[in-house]
């Protein structure tokens, strides 16, 4: 146990803080910001994001769909369509399967119009009416129970946005399929086995804060969309799925040691079903406890991020050297604080874990699903 | 970006203070925020240089609040978040080995290394982290928290007393001192 308190701590790291900060020019940033020359950069605005990670989940959707014919009449191929070229007639996708209405906003409804089963990949239409003209609604389909989209804790698939026109409606044609590839954890999500919901939450802006006090959202509490803290659930519409629905066989990827001289210290690391193209992957080693969520996961050592071919047939093979060893954290061990030895994996396999990490944010991995399996053991060296 | 925006002149400000003034205010303070949240400089000044562009973009409303420096902070608090949630897995890993390592030097002199510090915060859950770096950044009672994240200042003090228990377990050290 250290001799300081955590307020002392904090003033010392708090006043490192504010020392990386010498030399902040105001003047000049306000300058910039005043006369045109900052602009956002556009790596960093989320709307962009949360396109590129539709994107991801469309590719997701491509491959465990496989590419199918367009159902609509305008054949886009699309998985979201807003009606920002023909309106979209939401009774024509079935009649009204879902109903949601604000507690907030008197006459603000959302119906979901589709078959009563949904099949492999059903469409269906998402329709607002009484909503604030220009406002923005992000849709996504999650696994039960609902929390906020954003939740680290949510396992849902961004389907896309809908905004609001003039008139105080509008409407999104949504493709949904029965197998979603979630954000967390990475791995594909059957809702035919599984109860999955819609979600339809309000968005203001791009990260701006609901502030005017007008919201025109569909739950009681301020926008949880990225402060949102898991214990105000996003409204959520069931969707029932037909058990007996055909997907197509879903990705996979899967470790295997190398044997031979590299046992314990490279794997083999194969993938099916990917979407062709480049995947950024790297090898990470964990020690065995504490067991997932992933996000718990500690301590723990990470290989060498490599790029992989995905070639045509959706599948490739590559070998990735293992992490090892692994430093652990210092622990409170009999009232005293002690710093354990780092693990050597290759030496004591039965203590690590390996897992394949799906390097998110890389360019290379653009339209490229997302996965986590399962960990496996590290191979004895 | 390659095009150069069109930016509106600065409207009047619709409240007593212009948005000059709330940015120099103001600037610094979000700054310190972001580096703690997402712990890059660059990184920190990017988020404050996109929060106060929105709220100059926006100002004839945002001026109209009663404290536009809450919701450049709460944009600016997102956008860092943001950034973070586009960490990886494994660079979330390489954080916390890079934890442990810098811990285990300063250890020994029996004080909590500053990067070790922030490194640990940035491993709380968002809402917690927040609350803790508007709290040891600029000394913001409960009150002032739970308006910038938008939650009852019950939840934003849950958040803190979580947020504490958590560092001071994950850096072992003694927590003293009870949230005011």
């Amino acid at each position: 146990m250290s001799t300081e308190t955590l307020d002392r701590a904090a003033a010392r790291a708090v006043d490192a803080l504010h020392a990386e900060l010498e030399g902040l020019d105001t003047e000049a940033a306000l300058e910039a910001v005043t006369s045109g020359r900052a602009v956002a950069p556009e790596p960093r605005a989320p709307r962009r994001r949360r396109g590129t990670r539709i994107a991801a989940v469309a590719a997701a959707v491509l491959v465990l769909g496989g590419i199918v014919a367009a159902l609509r009449p305008d054949g886009s191929g699309r998985d979201v369509r807003v009606a920002d070229g023909p309106p979209i007639d939401a009774s024509a996708y079935g009649a009204v399967v879902g109903r949601l209405e604000s507690q907030v906003v008197p006459g603000l409804v959302a119906e979901v119009h589709g078959p009563e089963l949904l099949g492999a990949r059903s469409e269906v239409a998402v329709a607002v009416r009484g909503a604030a003209p220009g406002r923005t609604y992000h849709l996504a389909q999650c696994l039960r129970p609902g929390l906020p989209v954003n939740n680290p804790a949510t396992t849902c698939a961004e389907l896309g946005d809908l905004v609001i026109g003039s008139d105080g409606t509008g409407v999104a044609a949504l493709r949904l399929p029965a197998v979603f590839m979630g954000t967390v954890p990475l791995r594909p999500n059957d809702c035919r086995t599984s109860e999955c919901e819609l979600q339809i939450g309000p968005l203001v802006g791009e990260d701006e804060p609901e502030s005017t006090g007008d919201a025109a959202a569909f739950v009681p509490s301020s926008d949880p969309f990225y402060v949102g803290d898991g214990s105000a659930p996003s409204p959520w519409l069931p969707l029932a799925f037909d058990p007996a629905a055909e997907v197509d066989p879903l990705p996979t990827l899967s470790v295997t040691a190398i044997d031979g001289p590299d046992q314990g210290r490279w794997v083999r690391i194969e993938g099916a079903n990917l979407a062709p193209g480049a995947l950024a992957l790297t090898v990470q080693g964990f020690l065995q406890e504490p067991a997932p969520p992933f996000s718990e996961l500690s301590p723990t050592a990470v290989g060498e991020l490599r790029t992989v071919e995905v070639g045509a047939d959706g599948s490739f093979e590559v070998e990735l050297a293992l992490p090892d060893p692994i430093v652990q954290a210092p622990a409170d061990i009999d009232g005293e604080a002690r710093t354990p030895a780092p693990v050597a994996c290759g030496a004591a396999p039965w203590a690590c874990r390996i897992r394949v990490l799906w390097a998110d944010g890389a360019p290379s991995v653009e339209g490229t699903p997302a996965l986590l399996p399962e960990p496996v053991a590290y191979p004895a060296a | 970006m390659t095009a150069t925006p069109e930016v509106p002149t600065i409207p009047a400000p619709a409240g007593e203070a212009s948005f000059e003034d709330v940015f120099r205010a103001d600037h610094r303070a979000v700054v310190a925020i972001a580096l703690a949240l997402t712990g890059s400089r660059a990184v920190a000044e990017e988020v404050a240089q996109e929060a106060f562009l929105r709220a100059h973009q926006r100002w004839d409303r945002v001026g109209t609040f009663e404290r536009p420096g809450a919701w450049v902070r709460r944009v600016a608090i997102n956008l860092a978040l943001s950034d973070q949630r586009r960490r990886t897995s494994e660079r979330r890993a390489l954080a916390r080995l890079e934890l442990v390592r810098r811990d285990d030097g300063d250890r020994a002199a029996g004080v909590v290394a500053a990067d070790a510090f922030w490194a640990a915060v940035r491993e709380l859950p968002p809402q917690q982290r927040t609350a803790v770096v508007l709290r040891y950044v600029e000394d913001r009672p409960v009150a002032d928290i739970a308006e910038i994240l938008e939650v009852a200042e019950g939840t934003a003090k849950a958040h803190l007393h979580k947020a504490r228990r958590a560092l001071a377990r994950r850096l072992t050290i003694d927590l003293e001192e009870e949230e005011r």
